[in-house]
């Protein structure tokens, strides 16, 4: 008959899973943030940077002030 | 009508490298799936035909001698031909294709197939109207290949260049034009090859097939005379069968593509390097061979390599002194260039230093690489990016298969690569291969998101790539409108060419009269290109002396009496030091257009 480690150190088995659960969940979110932050990058250097958009927005800015 | 020609031609050369290629089939591994065979087999072709045309145009390069080494590929290929027929559906088999890649790559294959019948135009600042359609045009006029005296830069290895000979040969500037999608094709077949490898699915090759076409660094390396595609094709083909070799056979065709990418351009002499370097490490660690064996076949397959470029580096040093030829400083120590001309090295040295700056030198950039090349890709001459998908993700697809031998070597190879490149000329065209490899990585990536991410992860992965192909076209199809403008409108093909050819009047009026036997073109920055006739340009863009001891106007012109020239083209504001003067004795004015005068010798 086996014995299943959890019998023997359920409050350490316990800790390594929720280590697990939460260096996961860290994973996870590091992902988004990582991904999140390359779109928003190219969304400010590549879009807004771009002189198509500076021309749109300094556009926009002369005709709201005038 | 018109394009019948360049598409008769471009069928003729592909299925002659079909037919050569087959004979590399031997030699494949037989564990590789029929994508990488027919991959291979396009490649590997393309290589072996362009380096026959090449051998045989040392000596004899008309239209004759082409149509005879075309001829003998197509004969090769037809005893395949039903078999290749019987094996397509395999080869695309990737049972029903997903709409969107789908409808992404074949949206830009048509484009290159449209845009690539536009005939070409431009001036000497157009790589293609100086050397890689230039030096193919004299070639045929002359009948042999020959660096074409007045530009250094067609003595570079010409294997792309010797095909688009054959092709306009067959079918006109239209048909080299239209190699471009041949050109991507074989790119993109090479790129799923690779991807399958990997473990990806049919889906995901396919994702990768429309990631790199969508990539602006990528595509721009695939027209306008740009062979960077193509060559990129070739190192890939040698890296997978490098990453996979076990006997010698594999080792030989190894080598034989190492040797084709030598033949088509000198980057990848260090290329070459490193992949015998990743191949070592890896097989050595993978411990498929003793290390005796292992550095034994790895020899044969140098040996091989150097075998199969030979033609064009020994042709550089028998005809100029020197393999590598314009030769980097260090190379003169060893090889003592006697024909070369001290200012002309010193020009070519300063366009490849000034072109390949990028974003300098210091280990900051070299750490900000990936950044740059995704944001700042103009520093680079990037042509607007290889999107955003291999930033994203390839960090996460090299962590997915971290334990995968096959994605370490290339990661490796990769990695080493950028660097020779950030060391030496940082020319976006020159990292295409590890541009393709780059969104290789990136779907392995977006498949790790889409199975441990989180639904906001999944969600933003969507982003990242609807921005990266949709920024990519963006960028790509307006490059490409006025080829298609060109290639439907014999109105604006027209309209076009007399904008964007330099004094095209006076090409146009010595092209068409009879009485013209050879031209004198006195402007460095003129582009012969576009002379159908021959002609002597005594001063070449880089200080090229064409003329010995003929370094003013009178001895020029005492010399093109020698040389049985008949006309001068004579062109404003581009004097250079060989200034006509106005009611030149011996020479009377025939033509006459805006900035441009046509002489008759007398």
């Amino acid at each position: 008959m086996s014995v299943e480690p959890e019998e023997i150190f359920p409050e350490k088995v316990d800790a390594r899973r929720k280590w697990f659960g939460q260096a996961g969940t860290l994973w996870t979110r590091l992902i988004e943030l990582w991904l999140t932050a390359v779109v928003v990058a190219f969304f400010l250097i590549r879009i807004l940077g771009s002189q198509t958009a500076k021309h749109l927005l300094s556009g926009l800015g002369h005709s709201h002030f005038q | 009508m018109r394009f019948l020609p360049a598409i008769f031609a471009n069928i003729i050369l592909v299925a002659s490298a079909l037919g050569f290629g087959s004979l590399l089939r031997p030699l494949f591994p037989e564990k590789f799936s029929e994508i990488d065979r027919f991959a291979l087999t396009l490649l590997g072709g393309l290589g072996i035909l362009g380096t026959a045309l090449f051998c045989v145009g040392q000596f004899w390069f008309s239209r004759s001698a082409i149509i005879l080494v075309l001829l003998a590929g197509v004969l090769i290929s037809a005893g395949m031909f039903a078999r290749a027929l019987r094996k397509l559906r395999t080869v695309f088999a990737i049972g029903t294709p997903p709409i969107l890649p789908l409808a992404i790559v074949s949206s830009v294959l048509i484009v290159t197939a449209i845009g690539g019948f536009a005939e070409p135009i431009g001036d000497m600042n157009s790589d293609a109207i100086a050397y890689h359609y230039h030096g193919p045009k004299v070639w045929l006029r002359e009948t042999i290949i020959r660096p074409v005296p007045d530009e250094v830069l067609t003595t570079f290895p010409a294997l792309v260049e010797t095909e688009f000979a054959a092709l306009m040969s067959l079918g006109g500037t239209r048909a080299a034009g239209l190699f471009s999608f041949a050109s991507l094709v074989a790119l993109l077949l090479i790129a799923a090859s690779l991807s399958m490898r990997l473990g990806l699915d049919a889906r995901g090759a396919w994702w990768v097939i429309a990631l790199c076409a969508t990539m602006p660094a990528l595509y721009r390396g695939a027209y306008g005379g740009f062979i960077d595609v193509l060559f990129a094709g070739f190192l890939l083909g040698a890296a997978r069968v490098a990453f996979d070799a076990e006997t010698l056979r594999h080792y030989v065709l190894f080598g034989i593509f190492c040797g084709i990418s030598m033949g088509t351009k000198y980057t990848a002499l260090i290329s070459w390097v490193l992949l015998v370097v990743c191949c070592l490490l890896n097989s050595a660690l993978g411990r498929r061979q003793s290390l005796q064996l292992l550095v034994k076949n790895l020899g044969i397959s140098c040996v091989v390599a150097i075998v199969v470029c030979a033609p064009f580096y020994v042709r550089n040093w028998l005809l100029f002194g020197c393999p590598i030829y314009p030769p980097p400083p260090g190379l003169l120590r060893f090889f003592p260039a006697t024909k070369l001309l001290q200012s002309v090295l010193l020009e070519v040295q300063r366009n490849v230093l000034e072109t390949g700056r990028g974003l300098g030198r210091g280990i900051g950039s070299f750490l900000l690489l990936p950044f740059n090349l995704t944001y700042h890709t103009a520093d680079f001459r990037g042509a607007g990016g290889i999107g955003l998908a291999p930033l994203a993700f390839g960090p996460l697809g090299l962590f997915a298969c971290r334990k995968n031998p096959f994605a370490i070597a290339l990661a490796l190879f990769a990695f080493l690569q950028m660097t020779a490149w950030f060391a030496t000329a940082q020319v976006s065209r020159y990292a295409i291969h590890v541009y393709v490899l780059g969104a290789i990585f990136a779907v392995l990536g977006w498949q790790y998101v889409s199975k441990q991410g989180s639904k906001y992860a999944r969600a933003v992965a969507a982003v990242v790539v609807a921005f990266s192909v949709l920024y990519g076209l963006y960028m790509i199809v307006p490059e490409r409108v006025e080829d298609l403008h060109a290639a439907v409108s014999p109105a604006f093909e027209d309209k076009r060419r007399h904008e964007e050819i330099p004094y095209l009047e006076s090409f146009d009026y010595l092209n068409a009269d009879t009485a013209v036997s050879k031209v004198l073109i006195l402007g460095p920055y003129v582009a012969p290109f576009y002379s159908d006739k021959p002609y002597v340009k005594p001063l070449g863009r880089w200080g090229e002396q064409t003329l010995p001891n003929a370094n003013n106007l009178q001895a020029v012109l005492s010399r093109s009496r020698e040389l049985h020239v008949s006309h001068v083209l004579d062109v404003f504001p581009e004097y250079g030091p060989l200034k006509l003067p106005e009611n030149s004795p011996g020479i009377t004015l025939v033509f006459q257009g805006k900035n441009q005068r046509v002489y008759r010798i007398d």
